[in-house]
């Protein structure tokens, strides 16, 4: 597989590119959901985030991507009664197709083997392999409802569940999702909505020197990778050393009582159902004081994720044509006093 | 102003664009079979066309240009992801006793042209697949094994009329878009193509030519101008530039190659171009005001080596952006307008045609020996159960075939039983308003209300909505089957209201669209919101009594067709017109004389659960 075009190499996208680092600080956040325009780098910045990360430890042979040293009950490799060896791998990035089966996603009887020796095995699927990693579904909107359904269990629950052709398996199944689409083309259920973390909205630049300055790295991507990667290798380096001290960093960052309650007021002004949308916050605000190197939560952190950890939870109301992240920006305004852009 | 000269020979025929399409194509199929580059990308092209003479030529003309070299496949639109993709292949696993494995056709087709007949009938996620091997110029197969798949794509859209369309997610990726509609085959005949010149006849011709920073900001500033403001499209114009330039030998990428490249790529001609008459060029009007802002430098590269071929780039870009922001409003316009919007709904949602008779999931209806939908699996216990009686026999027959390992069971792909499901299918709510007379605004909104309040909470449901308003002259679909509210909202936002009642005209429309909602697959619902009273009849004419008449007919042929109906009347006084006309419908009646869209909602969301249960 050759070079993926460099994180730090994408032009503007700025929003998406923060929503997706701070999906890398705190797994917990529960993934990203990027909505818009076609051809707006959002493929290519999901997969350029992948060769930021850094490697998981897991052992040689495990297809459901075990933390060693604590495996999953039905891993045949790690539980072993030699102990395998361990190796280093990439953060696995795992792409979740339109037109796949759900015996793809969540793994079946392995017919091969069934078939061909009688032996009756589990073969995983594209949740175990996401483990530890990321899970991207493009056109997440146009994503069949079994399908729906399956993910929503697991991601709430971190573990897949098979019972089926007389098989009964389960593994941890943790990852963060990561969402595309176009809103035109239908809408996301709600429920899946609520499991994204984050959302943004990107759309096509319409700057002209934004616009030039795409088609001139594309072309210099397309000249020449490795020269490209190698000369944007140091600003990649920087961003990944900055993931890696966050990631550090994010546990101990202390959240003060008054940035909570701001949060809360927030989410209740806003009318947000169910506590996630605070969670959500609070998470985010801490991944972003980590990533700014700070180890207490501040306003600030607040206000700029609260956009998007908010904009996709507000109850839809019909009526309103504003759209939902300027309700939010409208709240924090009003909230922290600060004068509203139209006096 | 800067004089263009374009000699006659210089105005292109479409059918010379189709063959300097292949020029382009050409040049990138040999990128493709050669390993030399670093990263050869496919390319793909949109051929606008019906099956006919003319498209065979083009492509006999094509294969001919490409040699022996390149394999064709044909990929039919009923193509199944497994195939696509490949992976074990099963069938042949048990006939051999043992793993083997076969290369998807994308994989096949690596360094070869994939012909996609019939394009505009591709499946979204089966069209994603393509997309994105196109693309990455690489695929992982169902096993997890990856291939190359650097190929020519040939998308052979043949849509008739606007009712579908190319899906998005792959017409996004294709570079060039050429159109053979009205090329008449004498065209073609006499045309003598041009001997074959590709970079490696050109000898040491150089490789990535450069645009100039001028051209480069032009096209930036264009293809902004078009709808949705497509970025891939400007990446598509500058690669083939470049492309072309490298045809022609040239070290740099001349005006004269943007202007090519727009067209191919953009479908924009410059207005004069359209015209073909060296008058219009004289009388051609003085260049619009630099409305982009960019400095008026003198853009003119310094190498300009094809012969006379000069033109002056500042005014092809001019010239261009005013093409553009044509084409950006006849695009517009397009998609206001009711059938093309459908269209583009149905290609996106992917329900064009196709009754999808099969599902994934729902209750379980028994066995069968076929797969019921792609990527099915056989179900163990029932396969086996069918496998088992015939082993005494297979044990004998197999070990002529040289099986020799001991398996307990023998199983062959004739054995195979899957599991068919049955789920209930969705439906789609249709609103037939009456927006005429005085009250017709606040009608209007009730109903559009009630649309947004069903939308917000249908998703569960997995309803669609429809509205047809009428008034004036002729009924209006202001809103094609949707279910996304972010769609409805624009739809909606302009309405209009007052003038005569073509309730006779709004009956069938709604008739229509039931009738393409039952096509797809979906229960049709149709609402109607009416008092009952048309004074247009069915041609248009104001004559109440035909008006009527005609209203009556078509009320009782939606009855035969039956489509579920309930009539909402909303005359402050109802009077028995709206009754008699729900009767010869076979609707169900209910007054409602203070219309209201919670209203409105909670009847057709009632009625709509009903549906389902």
């Amino acid at each position: 597989m050759s070079n993926p075009f460099p994180f730090s190499a994408i032009v503007g996208q700025d929003e998406m590119k923060h929503a997706l680092l701070l999906a890398a600080v705190e797994p917990g956040l529960g993934g990203v959901l990027v909505f818009g325009d076609r051809g707006t780098g959002k493929s290519t910045a999901v997969r350029a985030l992948a060769a930021l990360l850094p490697k998981i430890s897991t052992v040689k042979g495990c297809q459901y991507n075990c933390e060693a040293g604590r495996p999953a009950a039905d891993c045949p490799v790690c539980n072993a009664p030699r102990r395998p060896a361990r190796h280093q791998r990439a953060t696995p990035i795992v792409d979740l197709p339109l037109g796949v089966t759900e015996d793809r996603v969540c793994g079946a009887l392995d017919l091969e083997k069934a078939l061909l020796s009688g032996e009756r095995a589990f073969e995983p699927g594209l949740l175990a392999r996401a483990h530890r990693g990321f899970l991207y579904i493009d056109e997440v909107n146009l994503l069949e409802d079994h399908l729906v359904d399956l993910l929503l269990d697991v991601a709430a629950s971190g573990v897949n569940v098979v019972e089926r052709e007389g098989l009964s398996v389960r593994h941890p199944a943790r990852f963060i999702m990561i969402g595309s689409g176009n809103p035109e083309e239908g809408e996301l259920r709600p429920q899946l909505l609520d499991r994204f973390g984050l959302s943004v909205d990107v759309s096509s630049p319409r700057e002209v020197s934004t616009r030039v300055e795409v088609v001139r790295r594309r072309d210099q991507f397309e000249r020449d990778p490795d020269d490209f990667c190698h000369r944007w290798a140091k600003a990649d380096n920087a961003i990944k050393r900055r993931i890696m001290a966050a990631r550090k960093g994010v546990a101990a960052v202390a959240v003060t009582d008054q940035t909570l309650a701001l949060a809360a007021e927030l989410c209740i002004r806003l009318g947000v159902d169910g506590l996630r949308g605070e969670l959500t916050l609070m998470r985010a605000a801490r991944a972003n004081a980590a990533l700014e190197k700070r180890n207490e939560v501040k306003m600030s952190d607040i206000v700029t994720v609260a956009p998007m950890a908010l904009c996709h939870r507000l109850r839809r109301d019909p009526l309103d044509e504003a759209g939902s992240v300027a309700r939010v920006t409208r709240a924090i305004d009003e909230m922290t006093d600060r004068p509203v852009g139209h006096a | 102003m800067p004089e263009i000269r374009r000699p006659a020979s210089e105005t292109k025929t479409p059918w010379q664009d189709a063959l300097q399409a292949i020029d382009v194509l050409a040049v990138r199929a040999a990128d493709c079979q050669s390993a030399a580059r670093a990263t050869p990308k496919g390319i793909g092209i949109r051929i606008r066309c019906s099956a006919g003479p003319v498209r065979d030529a083009w492509i006999a003309q094509l294969r001919k240009r490409l040699g022996s070299g390149s394999e064709s496949v044909r990929i039919p639109a009923s193509v199944s992801a497994e195939a696509l993709l490949g992976g074990l292949n099963i069938a042949a696993t048990l006939q051999a006793g043992r793993p083997l494995y076969e290369k998807g056709v994308l994989a096949r087709a690596d360094g070869g042209v994939v012909i996609l007949p019939m394009a505009e009938r591709l499946e979204p996620p089966i069209a994603a697949l393509i997309a994105a091997a196109l693309e990455a110029a690489t695929i992982c197969d169902r096993d997890g094994h990856s291939h190359r798949t650097r190929f020519v794509l040939i998308a052979l859209d043949e849509a008739a009329d606007d009712t579908e369309c190319l899906p998005a997610v792959l017409a996004d990726r294709l570079a060039l878009d050429v159109n053979l509609e009205g090329i008449s085959i004498r065209d073609v005949d006499a045309e003598n193509p041009k001997p074959a010149r590709t970079s490696n006849e050109n000898g040491g011709a150089p490789v990535g030519q450069c645009m100039s920073q001028d051209a480069l900001l032009g096209l930036a500033e264009l293809t902004a101008l078009l709808p949705g403001a497509p970025l891939r499209k400007l990446l598509h114009t500058t690669e083939v530039a470049g492309i072309l330039a490298q045809c022609d030998g040239a070290p740099d990428v001349t005006p004269v190659h943007v202007r090519d490249a727009m067209r191919l790529c953009l479908n924009l001609t410059a207005p004069d171009d359209s015209s073909q008459t060296i008058e219009d060029q004289a009388s051609d009007p003085s260049p619009p005001p630099d409305q982009t802002g960019r400095p008026s430098t003198d853009a003119r590269p310094e190498d300009t080596s094809e012969d006379t071929r000069e033109i002056d780039l500042d005014q092809l870009l001019a010239d261009m952006a005013v093409s553009a922001q044509a084409a950006s409003d006849r695009i517009v316009d397009e998609i206001r307008r009711p059938e093309t919007a459908k269209a583009q709904a149905q290609a996106k949602t992917g329900k064009s045609g196709a009754q999808k008779n099969s599902s994934t999931r729902g209750r379980p209806v028994g066995h069968s020996s076929r797969p019921p939908y792609d990527g099915a699996r056989p179900d163990i216990s029932a396969t086996l159960r069918t496998a088992i009686p015939w082993q005494r026999i297979r044990n004998r027959d197999l070990k002529t075939k040289g099986w020799t390992k001991d398996t307990r069971i023998r199983i062959l792909p004739s054995d195979f039983k899957y599991i068919r499901y049955r789920h209930r299918s969705e439906s789609t709510a249709i609103f037939a308003v009456d927006a005429s007379g005085s009250t017709a605004l606040a009608r209007l909104a009730e109903a559009k209300g009630a649309i947004e309040l069903l939308l917000a909470d249908c998703y569960v449901r997995r309803d669609n909505v429809a509205l047809v308003a009428f008034r004036g002259a002729h009924a209006e679909t202001l809103l094609e089957p949707t279910r996304s509210l972010v769609r409805a909202k624009r739809s909606l936002t302009g309405l209009p209201g007052g003038g005569p009642t073509p309730l006779a005209n709004g009956i069938q429309r709604s008739l229509e669209l039931a009738g393409q909602a039952r096509q797809r697959g979906q229960t049709p619902l149709i609402v109607y919101l009416t008092d009952g009273n048309g004074n247009i009849a069915l041609d248009g004419r104001p004559d109440r009594k035909q008006a009527a008449a005609d209203a009556r007919k078509l009320a009782e042929a939606g009855a035969v067709q039956g489509f579920r109906s309930v009539l909402i009347d909303i005359a402050a006084r109802p009077r028995p017109a709206a009754k008699d006309l729900a009767q010869a419908m076979r609707a169900d009646y209910c007054a409602l004389p203070h219309v209201s869209a919670t209203a409105v909602s909670t009847i057709v969301g009632r009625y709509l659960s009903d549906q389902h249960g």
